[in-house]
């Protein structure tokens, strides 16, 4: 079906915002000196002044106002960005990991696309699903993106989101956002401070002093006012980033389904958000499905920039939303050698096994002449007799063994990665070893699909547990096979009451999973979290 | 008096010429920039064919005509002689890749093995980069070659010999209507 044109192009709207920004920066200015220099001419009427006080409230304001606006590009210049980081506990992407790893390249396509070359990526361990740029004086621009970002979105939608991200750096209104929060702040300061003078400062309101009064109104209007045009600008350059977004991945249906994915999940972050929403791709303070929108707010709404975005794709809604309902869900790739396959192998004058490939590959004593009986069935053939073992000889398996020991049967550990997170695994009691960080990346991804038997079998699993950590679990006390400290039980949260041990090295903190655990808790965290977000 | 005017028009003058020539050099500079930034991505992609032919040979059987046609076209992109020559061979080894992803899905063994997937993403990634390199180089190209078109820059241009830069265009053989065959 044909679709209307568009009222307007990308490239005719980024012009027009362009312009549109422009107005409403110098209207910001225009008001912020108006401002002051009407709160100079309260305090000239009030000191009793015979002299043209107009003039001398254009003389006293301008320089003061002029000052603190420099002190406050200054200091948005200066602000560090490490205390921000740390806040919202940023981490640098880890290579091992396919998603980090996938973010990275994405990371390196966008300064490809910009000609930037200074461009790093952190990554926040949260289930919300958002991103955000920052930068500070010295040059350094950041990226970022939460765990939740990485697990839900596509390629071609994570690539269209860090575009957007990537505009508010080119454009430098990161900075701009900055300085006009500043200056917002200082009538909001001057208010709380003359309210909290006015008030005390005699019990008779006729005592009062008339200039906190008007200080009081003029902070309150002015800071109203500001507010209002700091929000009309946030709102600008979250158009103007999708603009930049869609003319540079050619991709605006991958914006869109970002936008409807964002919007659909939880966008918060751990730490403090209050006050910095502006600097997120998705407003962190909102619910899911929560589009505040209007006057007072520092994003558009959702529903018109996916409006947008399908006009300029040439897309219906409603299609566009059938076409990804009717794709079949992708099952989770095999991560190696099918571990199903069993074999009873003929050793020393006995049968041993049954052993998977992945156990007869670490065993390794295997040879092409020895003689071995698939599971299932009575025929006996020498090993050569079937391919599928051929690795164990020739070395084919990629996984190699470590020197790290499974802390319950001693086995050596293989590196594997579980979701696309690095790891430790066992292929014997199928225990994980993982890093904090890790099972959080799990947590957030859904490439495991699980049956609602297993659901509803956890969770009376669950809802039976009683007591410690200690009563719960009847494996010993173990050794970190990664440092070699001791580990401790602990519950790993309460909505999954799963018994983990974790190593007591600050420094390494990884936490070891017995065999089944991990999918316990993706099971149990899955169903706290309630619906999962759409694919 | 009408000499301070004249001087002061000879200075602005100067100014405007200077301003001018820089912003031309600045762009030049940014086109050459982009250019080598394609090129560092070519390179990424020429170092990735081999460990690609080498990683699928043993799984894609029905591809190695391909395979072959890769190597072979790698090979005289390395040994292209100027840019014309240099962006068709890089265009060959474009398609040939494109054609291999395309049937990728094909080969479930492939799509098992960790190395085969880690590598998949790093060629998607590097043809990413590649597009958005060749899309920013045209775009800088563009800035530069308008303002050697434009006046009074032009005039600037031609004193200094500044000549307008290719674009990294299409080959028409990518433009070809696809036959329909069912």
């Amino acid at each position: 079906m044909l679709q209307p044109l568009p009222k307007e192009t990308v490239f005719e709207a980024r012009r027009r915002l362009r312009r549109r920004k422009a107005l409403l920066v110098v209207f910001f200015f225009l008001s912020y000196f108006f401002f002051f220099w009407l709160l100079f001419y309260g305090i000239w009427v009030d000191s009793g002044s015979s002299k043209n006080i107009a003039a001398l409230s254009a003389q006293t304001a301008f320089p003061l106002s002029f000052l603190l606006a420099a002190f406050h590009f200054f200091r948005a210049r200066m602000m560090k960005l490490e205390s921000l980081l740390k806040e919202w506990h940023a981490a640098p992407p880890d290579p091992k990991d396919q998603y980090h790893k996938r973010f990275l390249n994405q990371i390196e396509e966008i300064c490809a696309a910009c000609g930037l070359s200074r461009l790093e990526g952190v990554v926040l361990p949260s289930l919300g699903v958002n991103a955000f740029a920052l930068e500070d004086a010295g040059g350094r621009q950041i990226l970022g993106v939460t765990e939740g970002l990485l697990a839900v979105l596509k390629r071609e939608e994570l690539t269209a989101v860090l575009a957007h991200e990537a505009a508010h750096l080119l454009t430098g209104d990161a900075r701009l956002l900055t300085l006009v929060m500043g200056l917002t702040g200082v009538f909001r300061f001057l208010y709380d401070l003359s309210d909290r003078l006015h008030w005390n400062s005699s019990s008779n309101p006729r005592k009062r002093a008339p200039i906190l009064a008007w200080v009081m109104l003029v902070g309150l209007i002015g800071h109203g006012l500001l507010k209002a045009l700091f929000l009309a600008l946030s709102r600008n350059r979250e158009w103007e980033a999708d603009t930049f977004a869609v003319r540079m991945t050619k991709n605006p249906l991958a914006l869109a389904g970002a936008l409807e994915k964002t919007y659909a999940s939880y966008g918060g972050v751990r730490g403090k958000t209050f006050g910095l929403e502006a600097l997120f791709f998705a407003d962190p303070t909102a619910g899911p499905r929560v589009d505040r929108g209007g006057w007072w707010s520092t994003h558009p709404p959702t529903e018109k920039r996916v409006a947008r975005l399908l006009a300029w794709a040439g897309e219906e809604r409603a299609l566009v939303y059938e076409k990804e309902k009717e794709k079949p869900l992708e099952k989770a790739e095999p991560k190696g050698p099918a571990s199903k396959e069993a074999f009873f192998v003929f050793n020393q004058e006995k049968w041993e096994g049954p052993y998977t490939l992945d156990q007869l590959a670490l065993i390794g004593k295997l040879s092409p002449q020895d003689w071995v009986c698939r599971e299932g069935e009575s025929a006996v053939h020498p090993a050569a007799f079937f391919p599928q073992l051929a690795f164990v000889w020739t070395g084919r398996l990629k996984e190699k063994a470590t020197q790290k020991r499974c802390p319950r049967c001693r086995a050596p550990l293989v590196e594997r990665s579980y979701e696309g997170a690095p790891g430790l695994h066992c292929v014997f009691c199928r225990g994980w070893l993982l890093e904090e960080r890790a099972l959080q990346a799990v947590l957030a991804r859904r490439e495991e699909v699980f049956s609602k038997e297993e659901f509803e079998k956890l969770r009376k699993w669950r809802d039976a547990q009683r007591g410690t950590p200690w009563t719960c679990c009847d494996f010993p006390d173990a050794n970190c096979p990664a440092c070699g400290e001791r580990m401790s039980k602990r519950f790993h949260h309460v909505t999954t009451k799963v018994v983990v041990d974790q190593c007591r090295n600050p420094s390494c903190g990884r936490i070891w999973l017995d065999g089944g655990e991990l999918e316990a808790i993706q099971i149990l965290t899955e169903a706290a979290a309630g619906e999962a977000p759409p694919r | 008096m009408e000499f301070w005017v004249i001087v002061g028009v000879l200075v602005f003058l100067v100014l405007v010429f200077i301003l001018i020539y820089n912003r031309l050099v600045r762009y030049r500079v940014e086109c050459e920039n982009a250019w080598s930034q394609i090129d560092v991505q070519l390179k990424r992609r020429s170092d990735l064919i081999p460990n690609l032919v080498e990683t699928v040979k043993g799984y894609m059987k029905h591809e190695q005509e391909t395979l072959v046609k890769v190597m072979e076209a790698r090979q005289k992109a390395m040994q292209a002689q100027g840019f014309a020559d240099r962006v068709k061979a890089e265009g060959e080894i474009s398609q040939l890749l494109s054609r291999l992803m395309a049937v990728w899905e094909n080969y479930p063994d492939l799509k098992a093995d960790q190395n085969a997937r880690a590598l998949q993403e790093e060629l998607v990634t590097t043809e990413n980069r590649i597009a958005y390199a060749r899309g920013h180089y045209n775009d800088v190209s563009a800035n530069y070659n308008t303002m050697i078109a434009q006046f009074p820059s032009n005039l600037v241009a031609s004193w200094f010999a500044m000549k307008p830069r290719e674009f990294f265009q299409v080959e028409e053989a990518d433009r070809a209507v696809p036959k329909v065959q069912f």
